[in-house]
């Protein structure tokens, strides 16, 4: 077991249990992630990395009959407090997923999703953040031409970095990435990746990948997960390089997975 | 030796029973297309104005008709056709079957005339003398009877002015008795203000209407003084007061321009016109719009009701077993037959709700139902819960389909529930939303069943909507295409004389039903082809 | 976020979440309501009836009383005494209104017994042996002075007088007088003696009224003593019943020659007879013995040709002898009186509605003209009133399923006749008929549709090209919106003149077409090894084949009468009646097979179509990289797997059929016969509410039966559905798709 200790964590997990029904799915979780760095968060299929990402957002409030116990404080609020706005917190907290899921509206209304359901109608702010967002995103280039086009005519590269461009729009603290690039072609991996490491600079990054190359490449600190359990964190290098755990060192070097 | 073989691999094999479902499949694309081409011939032909041919029989007659069809006699000896003679009121019959043995000469006379009229079915004959009243007695040419006829025309339309006026003169009446009535049923005393100003009121419109009644006989009289004498096939002669023809017109004399106008202005009249004769000639106008009101107010109930339905059992309801149970009533009510759904309305709407109100509201008018009896608004709601399971179920089915991805994205970002539905979920369903309530559309407007109990009837005396305070009269009852079919293809007195008007409705019937169908179809292809993105 | 708005959406969507939810639980609950609330209409069809006691106190003078009677509006009674005073008293309390003295022709005073019958009508025997005929009437009027106040007004009429009989007083007489004044006075004398008196009105030639009067003497020769008599309402019909359980009938139709029609042993055990009395319609005579066995009996043609009485219905035993007997005056209610109490039977339906057990033995009772009060009087002297509520005595499930031997038939039947225009018909409502024709209209349309369906599926959804299978689709399921209005008016218009003018045309083609198609398919295979032709066995057959269908068709219509000629005398349809003796509807099954077999194929193809192409194109390519032909892969491998999908079509289209109205309305003759013949129509439930149901008066028999009726389709096509749909979700669940 780990205990590297971070300095001003963003994110702080305490003892997270997570229970789909009567199955405990994650036993007792105690993670830091660092603020405006990239955590990845490895492990075997079903190990619960999606999860514990979810459980940052708490997307997983959608899932019937689940349960959470335990802390998950962001910038020292408890968000799965009574208190918490699970709106607000969702605005903080964005999401990128899997699959690429543009609505099916034109590409700028697709960027301008998170500010028009918060009720923002000024239109140059609009605008602005459009651009800002589809260059922070590095599509600008590309579909500046066709802004007012429906976004289910783009490549599914393109869809994946319009889906972080919309989840950039909002202006979150953290991005929550779950396999971004497990439906893409090498040449578009290679661009979201190249993105990731231009987003560092403003956000805090937690990506979930199956792609121990992707993870070594893109994070600074990488979390291993087994069966439910956090079986080490470190510094992305230390933990490639020089795992503390024998799991992990048999996991990254393709024994088991 | 070696073809037996092969024949018996080819029967072996099964190749014979493609063949067979090929022949079912054959059938079945046949039998519609003989629905259809049936209909279309025997619809679309009855506005064309056939050649009038006139017949010298053996004995001497002569008569003067339209072909229908010949076949042969019942012994397969010898062929016979049927004429259509018109001229009802002399002959007692539309129809007559003659021997083609006993058809001596055959010619088709340009001077031969049909005349359209008020009663009576058509008159086949030929102008003798024009007797127009005002004027003296002119030439008997076709072109004067025209002028005429148009003269006759100024008068009926200066008379419909007057029965405007008259319909809403007895409106008002009618509404002033039922005031009287409430003020009778609550004791109101005779000497009570309000009491004595109604009344005065009503002796007052008493007075009008009687004003307006004989300056309506007085009118009516002077125009029947325009008449022109006719002589039918027989050589008996027929007098027609001008007003009492719709129309005039010598079939043999047209052009085929002349004739495809013709055409043309019989179906406006059709569309525009208003029904004659027990409703087996004139236009179809309160069947149509008494249609497109009923789609419309039932529309109104099953569209947001099914839609909400659906909703709730799709997005909120939690997935379990009721939702299932529920689910799977649902598709079933889309099953049960439309009588039963009728019987229901009737007991329920009808007699339930409707009396209700009736006691509440309208007691003064007791028995005379209001809402207690059958009328739009009842036949509406019993079509729209006839028509609500196919709206959930198109709407349930267009809100699955959408996957899961997207409602996800939308949580993501900060969006309620309620935002992620009306913003992503409702727009990307609405094709499928649109499939079902068109769908629901088509369905009510064939469907005649649930509407005979529940307040459709052969002719309404009024349309539901009016000039008349409160405009709307859901109250009321109304006319029906569907309902059209039925009347005068099995209700009507001389059911052959009928047959052309129903096939002419039945063709409007089937085109209206077939187009929103299509549409609705070429919305669900095109929706399944739009969403079937991501779903690998 | 702003706060404010963020403050809003959530509001927002807590209103919607309300809202949707409420309203969505409401539009569900109330559509699967409708069941419940069409069953609840037809519910009191089967509630047992019930009496209760509206008022009882002791009757003054009550000893002297020889009859009473009541208003049907339960506010006035009266009591006629043995000194012929009649006397009006409020119901509720006995407080007296009214006090009329009758008096006899010849002036006697004293009442020796009243005899009641039809509305209210008594006819007293006073004590000199005169008689007259006194009907009592009400009326309602409204007291204008008085707040329009409703007040009941009696009148008494009298309507026929009898002078003395010569023989002097009789021991039992009998009188009534019809509509025309015929009098008939019935008196039994000494010695199983009758004496029968005769008065007609008639108008001679000159246009003046006479009246004739007729003597006579009937002297049966029983062997018992007469015990009880009964005579019709228009005094037409006398019966007479003997302690030895005989049962005599005369005519007396003829004023000049009454006569004797048959003498019959009623009671096998010669056990007397003790009441007797005509049911309402003066058909049926309700026949009470000793050992309180009450049945019911009309005349029915015998095999002699003759009427012969016979016995019909058996209602509820007495434990005592039966006492009397009295009908409504409403229906065919038989109400029997024994010492255990007043019986109320239906006697068509046979069904027992209620019992009232006074506590004291009843010595006089008389049904309300409305039969909805019944008010007695016991030998006690007390006075009772009851409410009767029997809404529905003519229906039991016997008589809605089972056969029914209904008045003035030879045997029981199932029959569906609602309506008469005479006022003492019965309605018959057996229902077993219509769902009979139901079914019968719906197998018939499935013997067409099925096939037709499931081959045409096949064939679309396994050979045909897929750009011939995107046009086929979408052309059935606008085949399926076509509104049936229209498929039942061409049916019943174009269609069935069609077929009957050359049925023989249709059979011959029936024939000829698998004919064709055979000889169309042995050609093929010498046809087909020429490689262009060849090449419409890749999904055009149907299109090859359309041509020979309609050459067949073609050449049948040409040959068919001239083979109606050759094999059957020029007309099928007369070698039918008269060879085979079936009757040919020109509105039959086989034009219902047509048309509803029309609206039905869209549905099951649909359906099957889709399940065939569910089943996963994996399983067809593994059977045929196997070897399989094209045909044995749909039959071994397609056709087992899609199975459920093809069943839930067919349950639906059965369904469909089933509630099916329009159709049937048009292309039926509505005629509610239980026959299989495909010759003949039938009455489906559909059709027959949709027929009956604005006649029907609301909440009466007719109107509930008419709901039950529509409970029965709901639940016939509930089942069916509900059975397809969980395969359905169950074959949705195993393909995954939504």
């Amino acid at each position: 077991m780990s205990t590297l200790r971070i300095n001003n964590p963003l994110i702080e997990v305490e003892n997270l249990r997570f229970y789909y029904g009567a199955a405990r799915a994650i036993h007792g979780v105690d993670l830091q992630f660092p603020e405006k760095q990239v955590t990845a968060l490895i492990g075997p299929s079903g190990c619960g990395k999606s999860t514990l990402l979810r459980c940052f957002n708490r997307m997983n409030d959608l899932v019937d009959g689940s349960r959470v116990e335990g802390k998950v404080l962001l910038a020292g609020e408890d968000i799965y407090a009574r208190s918490t706005d699970i709106i607000e917190l969702r605005r903080r907290v964005g999401m990128v997923f899997q699959k690429s899921n543009p609505f099916p509206k034109s590409i700028y209304e697709n960027v301008i999703y998170g500010l028009r359901i918060g009720g923002e109608k000024n239109k140059q702010l609009l605008d602005e953040r459009v651009e800002s967002s589809l260059k922070g995103a590095a599509l600008w280039d590309e579909v500046k031409d066709r802004l007012h086009e429906n976004a289910l005519g783009m490549s599914g590269g393109q869809m994946q970095r319009l889906c972080i461009a919309r989840a950039i729009a909002v202006n979150p603290r953290v991005i929550l990435m779950d396999e971004p690039c497990s439906a893409l072609d090498p040449k578009s991996t290679a661009r979201v990746e190249e993105l990731i490491g231009e987003l560092r600079k403003d956000f805090t990054i937690i990506i979930v990948t199956h792609n121990m190359q992707q993870a070594a490449r893109v994070s600074d600190y990488t979390a291993f997960l087994f069966e439910g359990n956090l079986i080490e964190f470190g510094q992305t290098k230390q933990l490639f390089v020089t795992p503390h755990n024998k799991q992990t060192e048999d996991y990254i070097t393709g024994r088991f997975g | 030796m070696n073809k037996p073989k092969e024949m018996n691999k080819f029967w072996r094999v099964g190749e014979p029973m493609v063949w067979v479902s090929g022949a079912a499949l054959a059938l079945t694309l046949l039998s519609a297309a003989i629905l259809l081409i049936v209909i279309m011939v025997n619809g679309l032909g009855v506005f064309w104005p056939a050649e009038l041919r006139q017949l010298e029989l053996q004995d001497g007659s002569r008569v003067i008709g339209r072909l229908v069809r010949g076949e042969e006699t019942a012994d397969g000896s010898a062929r016979r056709r049927q004429y259509k003679i018109a001229n009802r009121d002399l002959y007692g019959l539309d129809f007559r079957w003659i021997d083609e043995a006993r058809i001596a000469a055959e010619s088709a006379p340009q001077q031969l005339l049909v005349l359209e009229r008020v009663e009576h079915g058509d008159f086949y004959g030929t102008l003798q003398r024009i007797d127009a009243g005002r004027q003296q007695p002119g030439p008997a040419t076709p072109a004067a009877l025209q002028q005429a006829l148009r003269l006759a025309d100024q008068d009926l339309r200066q008379l419909s002015e007057l029965e405007e006026k008259l319909n809403a003169a007895s409106y008002r009446m009618e509404q002033l008795r039922l005031k009287l009535q409430k003020f009778d049923y609550r004791k109101v005393p005779a000497d009570d203000p309000d009491r004595r100003r109604l009344e005065a009121d009503s002796a007052d419109l008493n007075e009008d209407f009687g004003v307006l009644i004989d300056l309506q006989s007085r009118r009516l009289s002077k125009a029947r003084l325009s008449k022109a004498l006719f002589v039918e096939a027989g050589g008996r002669e027929k007098e027609i007061d001008l007003v009492d023809i719709v129309q005039a017109y010598a079939p043999n004399d047209m052009s085929t321009g002349d004739k495809v106008l013709f055409y043309g202005h019989k179906l406006v009249e059709l569309l525009t016109g208003q029904p004659r004769e027990s409703n087996t000639e004139g236009g179809l106008f309160p069947a149509i719009f008494g249609t497109v009101i009923l789609i419309f107010v039932m529309s109104l109930f099953s569209f947001p009701l099914g839609v909400i339905a659906a909703v709730y059992l799709r997005e909120y309801a939690r997935e379990g077993l009721l939702v299932r149970i529920v689910r799977i009533a649902v598709n079933n009510l889309a099953g049960i037959p439309s009588i039963v759904y009728g019987i229901f309305g009737l007991g329920f709407f009808v007699y339930g709700i409707g009396h209700g109100i009736d006691s509440l509201f309208f007691p003064e008018r007791s028995p005379t139902p209001t809402f207690g009896t059958g009328g739009l608004l009842w036949a509406s709601l019993t079509l729209a819960l006839l028509t609500v399971p196919v709206v959930i179920v198109a709407t349930e089915e267009a809100l699955g389909a959408i996957p899961r991805e997207m409602r996800e994205g939308s949580y993501a970002l900060g969006a309620t529930k309620f935002q992620t539905l009306y913003r992503v979920l409702l727009p990307m369903a609405s094709p499928g939303i649109m499939t079902g309530l068109i769908l629901a559309m088509a369905r009510a407007a064939g469907e005649v069943a649930p509407l005979m109990i529940t307040g459709v009837v052969k002719l309404a005396p009024a349309l539901p909507i009016d000039g008349n305070f409160p405009f709307f009269h859901l109250d009321r009852k109304f006319m029906h295409l569907g309902f059209h079919i039925y009347d005068i293809g099995f209700q009507s007195p001389n059911v052959e004389a009928a047959k052309p008007m129903v096939f002419v409705t039945t063709l409007l019937l089937v085109l209206i039903v077939l187009l929103m169908s299509s549409v609705a179809i070429y919305l669900r292809n095109k929706m399944k082809k739009r969403y079937t993105f991501g779903t690998f | 976020m702003n706060p404010a708005f963020r403050k809003k959406i959530k509001r927002n969507d807590r209103i919607a979440r309300w809202v949707i939810s409420v309203g969505g639980m409401v539009i569900i609950c109330s559509v699967v309501l409708i069941l419940l609330l069409i069953a609840k209409v037809s519910l009191p069809l089967f509630l047992p009836p019930d009496a209760q006691l509206h008022a009882s106190y002791r009757l003054e003078s009550a000893g002297h009383v020889q009859a009473i009677g009541m208003d049907e509006y339960l506010e006035t009674g009266y009591s006629i005494d043995e000194r012929g005073q009649l006397r009006f008293f409020n119901i509720d309390d006995g407080s007296e209104l009214d006090r009329l003295q009758l008096r006899s022709e010849t002036g006697a005073r004293g009442l020796v017994a009243v005899e009641t019958y039809g509305q209210l009508h008594h006819s007293l025997l006073w004590e000199d042996g005169s008689l007259t005929i006194e009907q009592v009437k009400f009326r309602p009027a409204f007291d204008e002075a008085d707040h329009n106040r409703r007040r009941i007004v009696h009148r008494i009429e009298q309507l026929a007088a009898f002078p003395p009989p010569a023989t002097g007083r009789p021991l039992r007489s009998l009188a009534r007088v019809d509509a025309e004044g015929r009098r008939t006075r019935v008196d039994l004398i000494a010695e199983n003696r009758l004496q029968l008196q005769l008065v007609e009105i008639q108008e001679n030639f000159l246009g003046e009224r006479e009246s004739r009067e007729a003597h006579h003497e009937l002297a049966p020769e029983l062997s018992g003593n007469i015990t009880a008599l009964a005579l019709s309402g228009n005094g037409k019909q006398l019966y007479a019943g003997t302690d030895q359980g005989e049962l005599v009938r005369w005519d007396l139709s003829d004023a000049q020659a009454p006569a004797r029609i048959e003498t019959l042993q009623a009671h096998a055990d010669r056990r007397a007879i003790t009441a007797l009395n005509l049911v309402f319609g003066d058909i049926s005579l309700a026949v009470g013995g000793a050992d309180g066995q009450l049945t019911t009996w009309f005349p029915v043609r015998s095999e002699e040709g003759g009427w012969r009485l016979t016995r019909i219905h058996e209602l509820r035993r007495h434990a005592g002898p039966v006492l009397a007997l009295s009908p409504s005056s409403r229906d065919k209610t038989v109400i029997s009186l024994g010492e255990d109490g007043l019986h109320f039977d239906h006697m068509t339906s046979e069904r027992f509605l209620l019992k009232l057990q006074p506590d004291a033995p009843l010595r006089h009772y008389q049904l309300t003209t409305r039969g909805d009060a019944l008010i007695a009087l016991t030998e006690s002297g007390q006075l009772l009133s009851w409410k009767l509520r029997i809404p529905h005595p003519e229906i039991s499930l016997g008589t809605l399923f089972g056969k029914v031997w209904y008045e003035g038939y030879d045997a029981p039947v199932h029959a569906w006749q609602s309506s008469s225009a005479s006022d003492d018909y019965e309605p018959k409502l057996s229902l077993t008929p219509l769902i009979y024709g139901t079914l019968k209209g719906t197998f018939y349309a499935m013997l067409l549709a099925v096939p037709l369906a499931l081959f045409g599926a096949i064939y679309t959804s396994q050979f045909a090209r897929p750009r011939l299978r995107e046009m086929i689709k979408p052309a059935v399921e606008i085949m399926a919106a076509i509104p049936t209005v229209i498929i039942g008016f061409l049916a019943a218009l174009w269609l069935a003149p069609l077929i009957e003018r050359s049925l023989g045309s249709l059979f011959l083609s029936l024939i000829l077409v698998p004919a064709a198609l055979m000889l169309g398919i042995l050609l093929w295979q010498a046809a087909r090894k020429l490689e262009p032709l060849k090449r419409v066995e890749r999904g055009f057959e149907f299109l090859a084949v359309a041509p020979v269908i309609i050459l067949t068709v073609a050449i049948a219509a040409a040959l068919g009468p001239g083979l109606e000629n050759l094999l059957f005398d020029g007309d099928l349809k007369q070698w039918l009646f008269s060879e085979l003796g079936t009757r040919y509807d020109p509105r039959n099954c086989i034009i219902i097979a047509f048309a509803m077999g029309f609206a039905v194929i869209p549905i099951i193809f649909t359906i099957a179509e889709d399940s065939l192409s569910n089943v996963p194109p994996s399983l067809k390519a593994a059977s045929l990289a196997l070897g399989a032909s094209r045909w044995q892969t749909v039959w071994r491998v397609i056709l087992p797997s899609a199975s459920p999908g093809i069943f839930a079509g067919s349950m639906i289209g059965f369904g469909r059929a089933v509630g099916e109205t329009m159709i049937v309305l048009m292309a039926t003759g509505n005629t509610a016969i239980m026959d299989l013949s495909i010759f003949n129509g039938m009455r489906p439930l559909s059709a027959n509410i949709a027929v009956e149901i604005p006649e029907a008066p609301v909440d009466g028999s007719l109107y509930r039966t008419l709901f039950l009726s529509a409970v029965i389709l709901f639940v016939m096509t509930f089942i069916v559905n509900t059975a397809a749909e969980i395969i359905r979700q169950r074959l949705r669940a195993k393909y995954g798709r939504f």
